[in-house]
């Protein structure tokens, strides 16, 4: 077998191997959320929870979806400039990665448990901004009115994950690196802390 | 023989190829951290070691830069809207929706909204966008008509026209127009001088101001105000409920949102 034979399989086997890694990422993002996101929504018109025993059940079982799409501790790093991250001792950024996760998974929990009796969810478009970021675009139908909300996906150690929202234009991530920027220029990590954990605290009061 | 072994060579090719799928994948990742050895080296005893870039970019593009010199003006003006809220907007929009049904206060909004078309189209003619403003003329024509004076609206449903959102806030800032700074309006809620302006110049066009006499005006738009805050309620409250420092979370949220319509 001459080399020129064995050329064109070269260049063709070639080919293969280069596009084998985008194969490794048929997993679709939209798809990734898509599940999940139906999920709770499904839990939460689930007619066995109007029973108020069956609410711990339905709590566990809404974290757990929660759980498997957004990944809190990225969200909490991202709302810290990098700045203000790196003045933050190990045991801060710890502590304050743990605390504010608590504080906003508790927010998402809460705003879907308000009235998601009548909602529907359309899942509009997915723009991939590169081989592992992208941005997934949903809409809520309420009766009331459709709410536009984006999420920010990427994807670490092969796995989609949720790390911004945007509602209507606003982001979580901008909205809360806003506030703890004006915090920590004018205080430190202790005051920084002692807000989230106050409102940690008002939350739990609420339920 | 020869042909045998190459079509194996071939298998083995493609075989190693897909089984090396998650190397490429974890040797790309090791490129990406490469990137960042700042946040790396200043991350020791972490365990996380991916390219947060795109973390902080994003974070950082969701932060307005708006200038706020009449702060305590507006901090007043929101503590003021704060009250109006839960004194008298909330508990009249509780009432008004326990004697008006949900489909019958969409009613109400469609019926404002369809009205209100003159503003939405000559901002969308302004700006080039000749879809936008064929949609709100068409709309607007088969929604007075058709869909009852407008509290339908069987143009979205059954023709799939969307309204476009456009306003002369808007339009300003499609021309370049900036915020100029940050306005909280008694009653009228958050603005900036840019959109200020555009509002002033909206209600030249928008017929619910030229209502006779001006009592009845007023009532209208009344009634729009409650209506809206009928089918809103619960918003504004969890709203606060997130954030440590309401009046600086809105104002950051108002000018994301903003600036999300301009760019649209």
């Amino acid at each position: 077998m001459t080399l020129k034979r064995i050329f064109p399989f070269i260049i063709v086997v070639g080919l293969i191997i280069g596009s084998s890694p985008s194969l490794a990422y048929s997993e679709q993002p939209m798809d990734v959320l898509q599940g999940p996101v139906d999920q709770i929504v499904k839990i939460l018109q689930d007619p066995q929870f109007k029973n108020n025993a069956n609410r711990k059940l339905q709590t566990k079982q809404l974290k757990e979806a929660i759980d498997k799409i957004f990944n809190f501790g990225l969200i909490a790093r991202g709302t810290i400039g990098r700045y203000d991250w790196n003045k933050f001792t190990l045991g801060q950024r710890s502590e304050f990665k743990k605390i504010f996760s608590e504080f906003i998974s508790n927010v998402y929990f809460n705003k879907i448990q308000g009235d998601y009796s009548d909602v529907k969810i359309s899942y509009l478009e997915q723009v991939m901004r590169s081989d592992t970021s992208a941005r997934i675009k949903t809409v809520v139908i309420r009766e009331s009115g459709e709410i536009p909300i984006d999420y920010s996906m990427k994807l670490i150690d092969g796995k989609w994950w949720v790390y911004n929202v945007f509602v209507e234009g606003p982001s979580l991530l901008g909205n809360y690196r806003d506030e703890h920027q004006r915090i920590l220029l004018k205080g430190s990590y202790a005051d920084l802390i002692e807000k989230v954990k106050k409102k940690i605290e008002k939350q739990k009061s609420k339920k | 023989m020869k042909k045998v072994l190459f079509g194996f060579f071939i298998i083995v090719l493609v075989l190693t190829g897909c089984a090396h799928q998650p190397v490429a994948d974890s040797s790309a990742k090791k490129n990406l951290s490469a990137n960042d050895t700042e946040a790396l080296n200043s991350e020791s005893g972490n365990t996380e070691d991916e390219d947060l870039d795109f973390l902080y970019e994003e974070a950082e593009e969701g932060v307005s830069d708006v200038a706020d010199p009449i702060a305590p003006w507006n901090k007043a003006m929101f503590h003021f809207n704060d009250k109006l809220y839960f004194w008298v907007l909330k508990p009249v929009a509780i009432g008004y929706k326990t004697v008006m049904p949900t489909p019958a206060r969409k009613g109400v909004k469609n019926f404002f909204h369809n009205l209100q078309t003159p503003p939405r189209l000559v901002n969308a003619l302004l700006q080039g966008k000749g879809k936008g403003a064929w949609s709100e003329f068409a709309r607007f024509m088969v929604n007075s008509t058709i869909g009852v004076l407008g509290f339908w609206d069987p143009a979205e449903e059954h023709l799939k026209l969307k309204p476009c959102e456009e306003d002369l806030g808007q339009t300003l800032g499609f021309y370049g127009v900036g915020n100029g700074f940050y306005i909280v309006w008694p009653v009228l809620g958050s603005s900036t001088l840019r959109d200020t302006f555009g509002s002033i110049g909206d209600s030249f066009l928008d017929p619910v101001m030229y209502i006779e006499p001006a009592e009845a005006s007023l009532g209208a738009r009344s009634l729009l105000l409650i209506n809206t805050t009928s089918l809103t309620l619960g918003d504004y409250e969890s709203f606060k409920d997130d954030y440590y420092s309401p009046y600086e979370a809105f104002r950051n949220s108002y000018i994301q949102y903003r600036k999300n319509k301009v760019e649209k």
